[in-house]
């Protein structure tokens, strides 16, 4: 994860979700802090552990939470940036009846 | 149980020649045996006049735009006609007229996920007409119209017998939104009924010929072969992935549901042909609309023997290098998780 595509990772779903805040993201990690409505929201970051990388997302008055996927890291994020907006869960439907 | 009766979805937005080019399409010997159901949004129907059928072989919604009222109303619909067919009115297919205003994205849903109304129908295409004189302006003012043009399998645009100065624009406007659609161009309705009984292009039921996304790919000369289009995130957009590499088949999963979780109801639509890791000899296609996709199926080879593994996803906010960004997350996670 160069912190290049973290930087598209991370814009790219704040512009998905329509959250409008400022980030700032360190030049050579990748990690980013994440400011909206005047106040800290949380601050994403994506390091090597022992035990492999994980992404970890922190946030202000809350136990740091680690995931070991993007998909688990964007939903945290989802919860406290976006909590009201709707998800998809997908559903593999098989065709011709039930 | 008899098999389930393809139906095909026609919608398009207000005026812009559905009914006409239902009625034409009837009276083609090859849809002889066809049922329609049409939904008029408002307390007096009108285009059920207008289209000459059988009244048995014709069921009139007038409850509401059938987006809203969806489920219950397309599945007693669709039981009544099933009733007549059992009663020696036999039809082959059924032919869906939506509201103009409809949204065909709950429609297509219930026709692929709804137990009850699987049981019955098997969707065949998503046939869209666009009014080549007002289709720019429908475009840009209203949400239904991108919406319905977004789900498209086939686009028709109609009345360019009128006046067809504004085709080009509108073109590379609905390019914009859905790059992968066929376009045709029916006559006061006139055209081939091969675009509602199938044939050439491959839709949501699974039974036609896979059709690679092979527009929208003008620069062959560029590493990714990757385009989105669009005018902000709030406009639908689509985004073209080229894969270059086999992706692990839990890859491809994990992709499809951060992408669904990620975007929820403003992913419209995703379809591509995906070279497996598992199985690259047998390529995988997907096709899903929101969050609702068909398990994917295996073609026995490349079709026209080329390896071009790619993806097509419409939505809103979409960006290339967001999607790129997040399925070579995915990929580096998995392979580190299974020590590549």
């Amino acid at each position: 994860m160069t912190p290049e595509r973290f930087r598209l990772l991370i814009e790219g779903t704040l512009a998905v979700w329509r959250v409008e805040g400022s980030l700032s993201f360190k030049d050579d990690e990748a990690s980013c802090h994440i400011t909206a409505e005047g106040r800290d929201m949380a601050t994403v970051s994506r390091e090597v552990q022992p035990f492999g990388t994980v992404w970890r997302i922190q946030e202000p008055g809350r136990r740091d939470r680690v995931h070991p996927s993007v998909g688990a890291a964007l939903r945290s994020l989802r919860e406290i940036l976006c909590p009201e907006r709707s998800t998809g869960r997908v559903l593999f439907v098989s065709e011709g009846g039930p | 149980m008899s098999a389930p009766v393809p139906m095909t979805v026609v919608t398009g937005f207000l005026g812009s020649g559905k009914t006409t080019l239902i009625a034409n399409l009837l009276r083609r010997p090859e849809l002889s045996r066809t049922a329609v159901i049409i939904n008029e949004f408002g307390e007096i129907g009108l285009d059920h006049e207008l289209i000459e059928s059988s009244e048995e072989d014709l069921v009139e919604l007038s409850t509401g735009c059938l987006c809203c009222v969806m489920r219950g109303d397309l599945t007693n619909a669709v039981h009544r006609l099933m009733e007549k067919r059992g009663e020696g009115r036999p039809f082959e297919r059924i032919v869906l007229e939506t509201t103009g205003l409809a949204d065909p994205a709950p429609i297509v849903h219930a026709a692929i996920a709804d137990p009850a109304l699987r049981a019955l129908v098997s969707l065949d295409r998503v046939a869209v007409t666009v009014d080549a004189l007002t289709g720019i302006a429908s475009l840009e003012a209203h949400e239904e119209s991108r919406r319905q043009i977004a789900l498209a399998d086939v686009l028709l645009l109609t009345k360019t017998d009128v006046d067809d100065s504004g085709v080009a624009a509108l073109r590379d406007r609905i390019a914009a939104v859905n790059p992968d659609a066929d376009i045709l161009f029916p006559v006061r309705g006139e055209i081939d009924p091969v675009v509602i009984i199938g044939g050439a292009t491959a839709s949501l039921g699974g039974r036609r010929k896979a059709r690679v996304p092979d527009e929208n790919t003008g620069s062959l000369d560029h590493d990714h072969l990757d385009h989105a289009h669009g005018h902000g995130s709030d406009e639908i957009t689509s985004v073209s992935l080229r894969l270059d590499k086999p992706l692990q088949a839990v890859a491809l999963t994990l992709f499809l549901q951060a992408l669904a979780e990620t975007m929820g109801p403003d992913l419209l639509r995703l379809k591509g042909i995906v070279e497996v890791a598992e199985a690259p000899d047998t390529p995988a296609v997907v096709h899903g609309v929101q969050h609702v996709f068909h398990p994917m199926r295996w073609l026995d080879g490349w079709p026209g023997g080329a390896r071009d593994s790619r993806l097509v996803m419409i939505g809103k906010g979409l960006s290339e290098p967001w999607v790129r960004a997040l399925l070579d997350t995915i990929i580096e996670e998995v392979a580190e998780a299974s020590g590549q």
